[in-house]
């Protein structure tokens, strides 16, 4: 019933045997395995050393927090983030090296020093985890560390499937890791082109590693989606009814309506592809009565809605900046939620303008046509919403704001290129050009930026410290760079009529706007030391960064900000009242800004578990054995994960109650860090948008 | 909070339980799905009539499904979940009907499926 697979192959090892003769050697992947091995070596030394181990463990791994989840959903995605600059920096470098017939090869390739192989596993592994393993777990741990406390609830709906999904994303971040060192990835684009992802034409590990991995990452997202929705919807603190929730919490509820009811059919579309790879069906092979055309058809009813997944809760981040730091509310608030609902709605019609030259012909390619246009007019409706909202405010260009402003100037690109694109007959001559992938990144970047911006923003929240301006803003400067010199040139080579995915440039003249992009990618590096220098000398000045009241940017509007920096594990210690769409700001508006609360009652809370990490290791398993074909530990994980379930099911000791009398303890505790005389002090009148705007708070 | 302190045979989801229905929504399942099978394999009817057949069968087992495990109905306790169900009914519309008006004129085209 299984396929036969080339090489050698055994029951007990599976196809494991075949890294012993076939290893593709390079220095890089030494490189990459050796910062890999020392910095592991470094984190187990120091955790050891300073007796941290119990720390991590009851802290932060068995954690069921919203808030701590969500921080490490940020970390993950960062480190992702981070060896996917890396990757660029090489596709970019090498690109440049190998351009005409003359130009030097090293490290086994004629030009460049990657061969074609190698740099198509590194194009593939760069989409593939860029989208899925870095900005979706960044937007996932923002959802997460924030909705919450935004809406004013304790915790999640369900806890303990959220610290699942934080394993699940994980494991599958650490199974790609594994394939950097273990075997190969795959070599067929992050879209997985078909027919080249069968196992005649790939007859190796890497689509292997890549469908296990997005399988695994996607059952997360699918049960991050459900839990968001359910804490949305029906955890809401009094008061809060669905016209007042703020627009992160609104696009976070869009955004995983569209994850909900998408997730699944990649999940669907990759498991046929398994079928047609492991036992010989034939959905996909272009032989035998398979459709190769129905995957990428099913791939982007995915794919599209996608790019919405990850757009709206940046748009929502912008909607949470931009008032603050132009001192007033969000222009239009009903309007936002329309677009936002809106741009959800649309995304669902659009998908097949990403195979236009398919060659379904002039009815169908002008339906999606139009249909994608229209998602210009929502998107156009914030653009203004944000641009009325600045208009007449006060504007502080600190950092977050100056994120979000580039953001919104990024928007102009990338929304016109889309616009582009969207027309059929500019998209028959740019169609995988660079164009194409130039419109990408510069929609990506949006996402990069308002990520920075919210990272910079909510930092005070979560851990009760600001980030240094001073170094936030020659992050932003490099980055911004950066992102000019790579794009601006890559837009002209898509117009010259480079196409993307190449390992030999042929045209010795586009040389020079290919070195303008490594300028630019050194500039992104640069950017990089320059964040994390950032958040070192931050958490070294923190004492002198303190923030000391509960409103860290003294003119944020939502509920968050009435919750302590950091707040308490359960958030809030008497569940607020809303009275506004701006809660906070009403709040200070009328002078209750008081963070005490008048009495205190006992809290229900989660207690921790082990299984969420558990079961993140037998996932590895699971993903492992299946990419290596190893029958018996790939059957085994799924009966040892069952049994977890099955047990987690018999677990009746799952929560608990905090006295009255240890919340007030606690509270106690945690007042000490405020300067109660400031926070009773926040006080401010006209901002709610009433005539008459004389606060004195910010000359 | 996931928890309640009320026993899990209280929840109304639970207590709606039945085995008849249960035996009942298996023998649906089993026979719409052996009746599909048998007109794929030994049918012996036009492309277009075999497609209906086994849609319009297809469609019988969903809602069996649907009524008889799941329990989908307009109770308090059921609502939400029925309306979730109703929400994807669009969604399933568009990727079905508009993929097949794609394909339909992609075969027209580039005689997709002659080889
Ligand atoms: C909202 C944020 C957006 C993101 C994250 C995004 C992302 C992407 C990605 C990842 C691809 C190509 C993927 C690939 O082939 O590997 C793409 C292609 C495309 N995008 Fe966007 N996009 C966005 C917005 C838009 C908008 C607003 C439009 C038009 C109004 C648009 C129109 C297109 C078109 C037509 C293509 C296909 C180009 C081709 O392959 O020939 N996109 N986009
Ligand atoms: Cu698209």
């Amino acid at each position: 019933m299984f396929m036969d697979v080339q090489g050698p192959s055994n029951a007990l090892f599976g196809r494991l045997p075949m890294i012993l003769d076939l290893h593709y050697n390079n220095p890089w992947i030494m490189f990459a395995f050796a910062l890999v091995v020392i910095g592991g070596i470094g984190t187990v030394a120091a955790l050891t050393y300073f007796k941290k181990w119990g720390w991590l463990w009851h802290d932060w791994l068995t954690t069921v927090d919203h808030k701590k989840i969500g921080i490490m959903y940020i970390i993950v995605g960062l480190i992702m983030l981070f060896r996917g600059f890396f990757e660029a920096a090489m596709i970019r470098t090498h690109q440049a090296m190998a351009v005409g017939p003359d130009s030097p090869g090293f490290l086994g390739a004629v030009h460049g020093y990657l061969t074609p192989f190698h740099i198509s596993e590194i194009f593939t592994v760069h989409g593939t985890l860029m989208i899925l393993l870095a900005v979706t777990p960044i937007l996932v741990g923002f959802m997460n560390l924030i909705v919450p406390i935004q809406i004013g609830a304790r915790d999640m709906a369900y806890p303990f499937l959220n610290a699942v999904g934080l394993w699940l994303t994980t494991a599958a971040a650490a199974l790609c890791m594994i394939s950097l060192f273990v075997g190969s990835f795959s070599h067929a684009g992050w879209v997985g082109l078909t027919p080249l992802t069968q196992l005649d034409h790939s007859p190796g590990v890497g689509v292997d590693y890549w469908i296990w991995l997005i399988q695994i990452s996607s059952i997360g997202s699918t049960l991050g989606a459900l839990n968001l929705i359910a804490t949305i919807l029906k955890m809401r603190a009094p008061g809060m009814s669905l016209m007042r929730m703020p627009i992160f919490s609104w696009t976070t509820l869009a955004t995983n309506i569209i994850g909900l009811t998408s997730f699944p059919l990649l999940t669907v579309a990759l498991f046929l592809l398994t079928l047609d790879r492991y036992i010989g069906t034939h959905f996909f092979t272009a032989d035998g009565g398979g459709n190769f055309m129905m995957y990428t058809n099913l791939f982007w009813l995915w794919g599209h809605p996608e790019v919405y997944f990850v757009v709206l809760p940046a748009f929502g981040f912008l909607s949470e900046i931009i008032p603050t730091f132009s001192e007033k509310p969000l222009f239009n608030h009903t309007s936002m939620i329309a677009a936002t609902m809106g741009i959800a709605g649309v995304s669902w019609l659009v998908w097949l303008h990403h195979f236009f030259i398919m060659g379904a012909g002039p009815e169908v390619n002008t339906f999606f046509s139009v249909a994608t246009m229209l998602v210009g007019i929502p998107t156009g409706v914030k653009v203004f919403n944000w641009a009325f909202t600045m208009y007449k405010g006060r504007v502080r260009l600190e950092t977050p704001m100056l994120w979000a402003l580039g953001a919104v100037l990024l928007l102009i690109g990338g929304g016109m290129t889309g616009m582009m694109l969207a027309i059929p007959a500019i998209n028959y001559v740019s169609h995988n050009s660079v164009f194409v992938v130039a419109h990408f990144h510069n929609m990506f970047l949006i996402i990069a930026f308002a990520i920075f911006g919210a990272v910079t923003y909510w930092w005070p929240k979560a851990f009760g410290f600001r980030l240094d301006e001073r170094l936030g803003h020659i992050f932003f400067w490099l980055f911004w760079a950066g992102s000019v010199f790579v794009f601006v040139p890559m837009y002209a080579l898509g117009f010259l009529g480079m196409t993307r995915r190449l390992d030999y440039i042929a045209h010795p003249s586009w040389w020079p706007l290919l070195a303008l992009e490594v300028v630019g990618i050194a500039l992104y590096i640069a950017s990089v030391a320059a964040f994390v220098l950032q958040i070192y000398v931050s958490f070294r000045d923190r004492e002198r960064n303190k923030v000391t009241t509960s409103d860290a940017w003294e003119t944020s509007r939502s509920l968050e900000w009435a919750a302590h920096c950091p707040p308490s594990f359960y958030n809030f210690a008497a569940t607020p009242i809303v009275h506004s769409n701006d809660e906070w700001a009403w709040r200070r508006e009328h002078g209750v800004t008081s963070v005490v609360p008048e009495k205190y009652t006992s809290i229900h809370m989660p207690k921790n578990s082990m299984v969420p990490v558990v079961l993140g290791v037998l996932f590895i398993i699971f993903g492992f054995a299946g990419t290596w074909r190893i029958g018996w530990m790939f059957f085994g994980s799924i009966i040892a994960i069952t049994a977890v379930l099955i047990f987690r099911m018999f677990q009746k000791d799952i929560d608990y109650n905090i006295p009255a009398e240890d919340v007030e303890a606690y509270e106690r505790e945690k007042l000490k860090s405020v300067d109660r005389a400031a926070q009773d002090n926040v006080h401010q009148t006209g901002e709610m948008g009433d005539a008459g705007t004389d606060s004195p708070a910010h000359g | 909070m996931a928890h309640h302190d009320q026993h899990p045979l209280d929840h109304p989801e639970v207590q709606a339980s039945s085995t008849p229905k249960y035996v009942f929504a298996f023998i649906l399942a089993m026979g719409v799905m052996i009746a599909s099978c048998l007109i794929t394999v030994v049918g012996d009817m036009s492309q277009l009539a075999t497609l209906t057949w086994i849609g319009v069968l297809a469609l019988i087992a969903v809602i069996g499904q649907l009524y008889f495990l799941f329990k989908l109905d307009t109770s308090k306790a059921m609502i939400w979940h029925t309306v979730s169900a109703a929400a994807t009914i669009p969604l399933f519309f568009i990727a079905i009907v508009l993929t097949i008006w794609m394909f339909h004129h992609l075969e027209m085209r580039v005689m997709l499926g002659a080889g």
